[in-house]
């Protein structure tokens, strides 16, 4: 993950001054409210633009979930950080459910075509982007992806995003559920390190319960902090490895599509 | 690294939208930021920096009205000002919280040249 991004303790970011005239009124307490907007030059004009800085990724967002509707696609949008075990999850996924369904994945990373191989090797279809040196998929990125995959009507689709708990959670691909996976090897404290990510998301699956005998981690406290950060979630515990929970979370699954 | 996507997007709507009126030249980009919107700030402005330099945009004034953050309790219905996305309410102490203020990530208006 990069590291200029893993940062966001907002006490220290308040007032910067920089090159470009870049002035940050944290509006705190006590403050003062001169926003500048007094310019007398005949030749300047202020203009009202009201424009969301994500209005491009959300357009493409939206045409994505229209798509999705129109086919019956559920569309899932895979996010953790590197190693939480997203793609063997997908892997047993789609063993488990190949027969009944009509699977595609997008595999986002930003080098090699490795997790699309494990896919195709598992029997779904899958398309690997490599976002080279980006650090989150972007809906563009999957619109493409997805035209070129052309998902059967009624189908699951995944969309496995970079691996990076942080940039992902901000930008919509169009899915229907955003998952993020955590991984008792992770620590129990990720989702407080972490909040934006799991605020964001619908579905949180808890992978490699089979390892929590071994570590520190108290699954119970994991849990509760998940739910600190976001009370909805809705929480799957899983081994992917040994299976374990794997057939609550493809009962899950199999209602979005049937 | 979204904080440079994020700022090649700002300067392409700012300019679009400059564009769009007629503008020779964007003197001002006013940004309305929620505290909780996902961005590092001194990363988004060295980001931000780095490309109005690229696109011939060095002299454009920033200016960005960071949004306080409001979260309502959806048990006892007080509102406050959160110091994290999980904040308990102060009052009640309880976790189901939603946020109303915060997350804003778009520009407010610009101030154009119409003379060039």
């Amino acid at each position: 993950m990069c590291g200029t991004c893993s940062c966001s303790d907002h006490s220290k970011h308040h007032h910067h001054d920089h090159d470009h005239d870049h002035e940050h009124h944290h509006h705190d307490h006590a403050h003062e409210h001169e926003h500048h907007h007094h310019h007398h030059d005949a030749d300047q004009e202020r203009v009202a633009v009201e424009i969301e800085l994500l209005s491009k990724n959300n357009q493409f967002a939206e045409r994505n979930k229209g798509y999705f509707e129109a086919k019956e696609i559920c569309a899932f949008n895979m996010m953790s950080s590197p190693g939480s075990g997203k793609t063997t999850l997908l892997e047993k996924t789609v063993s488990m459910l190949k027969d009944k369904y009509s699977i595609c994945v997008v595999e986002g990373d930003q080098q090699t075509t490795n997790d699309a191989d494990r896919i195709k090797a598992a029997g779904a279809k899958a398309i690997q982007i490599n976002t080279g040196t980006g650090c989150h998929l972007e809906a563009e990125m999957v619109n493409n992806a997805v035209k070129e995959l052309k998902p059967a009507d009624k189908s699951l689709l995944f969309i496995e995003n970079v691996g990076n708990l942080v940039c992902p959670a901000m930008f919509d691909l169009g899915e229907q559920y955003k998952v993020v996976v955590v991984s008792t090897t992770e620590g129990d404290d990720k989702p407080l390190k972490y909040p934006q990510m799991f605020y964001k998301a619908d579905i949180c699956v808890i992978n490699k319960i089979d390892l929590a005998p071994y570590l520190k981690t108290n699954i119970e406290v994991l849990k509760a902090n998940i739910l600190k950060v976001n009370h909805h979630l809705q929480i799957f515990e899983v081994s992917a490895e040994s299976g374990a929970g794997m057939d609550k979370w493809c009962d899950f699954l199999a209602k979005q599509v049937e | 690294m979204h904080e440079l996507s994020i700022a090649m997007s700002l300067v392409d709507i700012a300019k679009d939208e400059a564009k769009k009126r007629g503008a020779g030249s964007i003197t001002e980009i006013e940004l309305e930021l929620g505290e909780f919107c996902g961005l590092d700030f001194e990363c988004f402005n060295f980001s931000l920096n780095a490309v109005l330099t690229g696109q011939n945009l060095a002299k454009t004034k920033i200016v960005s009205n960071i949004i306080e953050a409001e979260m309502k309790c959806t048990d006892c219905g007080i509102t406050f000002r959160p110091d994290s996305l999980f904040a308990d309410c102060p009052t009640c102490e309880s976790s189901n919280t939603r946020l109303l203020k915060g997350e804003e990530l778009r520009i407010k208006s610009l101030v154009i040249d119409k003379d060039k």
